[in-house]
């Protein structure tokens, strides 16, 4: 029986979906480990497990027998493509996007505090929800799903015109995490962001959806930081650890050897005010790792304060930016204190940075009581 | 009134050579100490670490005689230079009778120096003392200044 032109678009449009989704995917992604090694990714993929979940020994056969990563893309897309469901691709894709960890994400309030109370409706219902409020905006696909704690949303949204061409830019990917009033999505344009703010809005019943001054690369840190803001200062260590999402990969500094350790038969004379200063380092930012944050910025609209011979009028104003990026800044404000380079106390707006849920603080002069003039 | 680290203030201990390094923190003060333990000598090597003088004065009594001072600095670092012309203000003047020297870790990297380097040798000749410029890093580098260090004659 001939197929039917939408159904020959389809299986394109299938293709390229695969297509670039295996594409983006490194090679050590595709390859790593066996089938039951939890590390390969293609073997996590559903698609290619059957009822007894258990690997597909074709698909098995194509990882193994392929050596290049344009042949086992390739032989990947002819024999997925025919059957694999959008549904399926876009599941490798959130797979593919957690595993990598190098996504920026934006945190988003939900305003009124309404909260994402208990059990999150269900994935189907979910996703129902979110394409009755994308209909009147937007052309689209969604795929919901629950894994590690929070729910995952893929949403393709596409330009209108006759054919569905997938592009890797067109999709946004959101999660969120029960019991906390916050939303976190992919960077995407201002059209797609206005469109996914305001379904998102709709789907969890809040009147408005708010960006938060908080974005970086490690979703569980910032579920963390989003949370404690504005906590106790003990409290905020107690929320270490509450969250179960997955951990991000550890990036290249990470992996770093561990630094090298005093000689035993070396003497310390200083070691009672070290250990004080571990102490206070401790109480302020808990012993645990601290939430990663890549990159902190302090926009400074103050007036100068420094060297008398400076030629600045006291009274204008000095506009400076300063930016600290890094695998973790936090545990980096921490690792200066430690080693003496920052005198403590620190001030509040790097000591308290932890429970302010911004990744960029805006320093200006207090206003003065009595005005002149 | 701050204690000053006074050479002989105890007996000193036969066969015995006590080094102290005074460096802040990062300026390589583990380094070279554990570089001067791999040293093997004839005599019995024991190494002190601070960051800075005067001394806590908790230990003071177990503390022993210091025979040699080294001062570390960090030239790409100026609280590593203040703080090192902190220290030489609360050693006593026997020491800068050929019992001290002045590392200055960081010499390989001028595009990052915090200093210019005559300040740094105005401050050794202010108190007379040897400079040792290396990375301490470098593995070569520190080969060199550990036996510079523990050989018989500075």
């Amino acid at each position: 029986m001939p197929r039917r032109r939408s159904d020959v678009a389809d299986a394109a449009m299938r293709e390229r979906c695969l297509s670039v989704v295996l594409g983006r995917m490194t090679m050590k992604a595709l390859t790593a480990g066996n089938d039951e090694d939890a590390s390969s990714l293609l073997s996590r993929w559903s698609y290619l497990r059957d009822e007894n979940e258990s690997f597909d020994p074709h698909a098995r056969s194509i990882i193994y027998g392929s050596t290049t990563k344009r042949e086992l893309v390739s032989r990947l897309v002819e024999y997925c493509a025919e059957n694999a469901t959008v549904a399926d691709v876009a599941q490798l894709d959130l797979l593919a996007v957690r595993a990598a960890g190098n996504a920026t994400w934006q945190a988003y309030e939900l305003a009124d505090e309404v909260a994402i109370e208990g059990a999150l409706p269900s994935d189907q219902q979910l996703r129902k929800r979110l394409q009755r409020a994308l209909a009147p905006l937007v052309e689209h696909d969604v795929y919901v799903e629950t894994r590690a704690g929070a729910t995952w949303m893929w949403l393709w949204m596409h330009g209108g015109g006759g054919g569905r061409v997938f592009r890797a830019s067109d999709v946004v990917y959101a999660a969120c995490v029960p019991h906390t009033a916050h939303v976190f999505t992919t960077r995407t344009s201002p059209m797609r962001r206005r469109a996914l703010t305001h379904a998102l809005a709709v789907t969890f019943g809040c009147c408005e959806v708010r960006e938060m001054p908080l974005r970086g690369r490690c979703l569980r840190s910032l579920a963390r930081l989003a949370l404690q803001r504005n906590a106790l200062p003990g409290l905020s260590h107690q929320l270490h650890n509450e969250l179960d999402l997955p951990a991000a990969p550890p990036r290249g500094r990470a992996k770093r050897a561990a630094p090298p350790r005093l000689d035993g038969r070396a003497v310390r004379e200083d070691e009672g005010e070290r250990a004080a200063k571990r102490q206070r380092v401790d109480a302020a930012y808990g012993t645990k790792p601290q939430p990663t944050l890549e990159q902190v910025q302090y926009r400074l609209k103050t007036r100068f304060r420094g060297l008398q011979a400076a030629e600045m009028d006291s009274g204008q104003l000095f506009r400076c930016r300063v930016t600290f990026t890094g695998s973790s800044v936090l545990d980096g404000f921490r690792n200066l204190v430690s080693a003496g380079m920052a005198t403590w106390p620190l001030p509040p707006h790097v000591s308290n940075l932890h429970r302010m849920a911004r990744n960029l603080i805006v320093l200006e002069d207090r206003r003065d009581a009595h005005t002149s003039g | 009134m701050a204690e000053i680290l006074k050479y002989l203030a105890k007996l000193p201990t036969p066969l015995t050579a006590v080094t102290l390094i005074v460096g802040d923190e990062g300026a390589g003060t583990l380094e070279l100490a554990n570089l001067l333990l791999q040293q093997i000598t004839d005599y019995h090597l024991r190494v002190h670490t601070a960051t800075r003088l005067p001394l806590p004065e908790d230990g003071a009594a177990s503390r022993p005689n210091f025979d040699f001072v080294i001062f570390l600095l960090d030239i790409t670092r100026m609280e590593s230079f203040k703080q090192t012309e902190e220290a030489l203000q609360y050693v006593d003047v026997a020491y800068f009778h050929g019992r001290s020297c002045l590392i200055v870790n960081g010499a390989k990297k001028p595009d990052r120096w915090a200093n210019d380097y005559s300040i740094v040798e105005e401050l050794a000749n202010a108190y007379n003392l040897q400079i040792i410029c290396c990375q301490l890093e470098d593995e070569e580098d520190g080969a060199v200044v550990r036996r510079r260090l523990t050989a018989p004659a500075i």
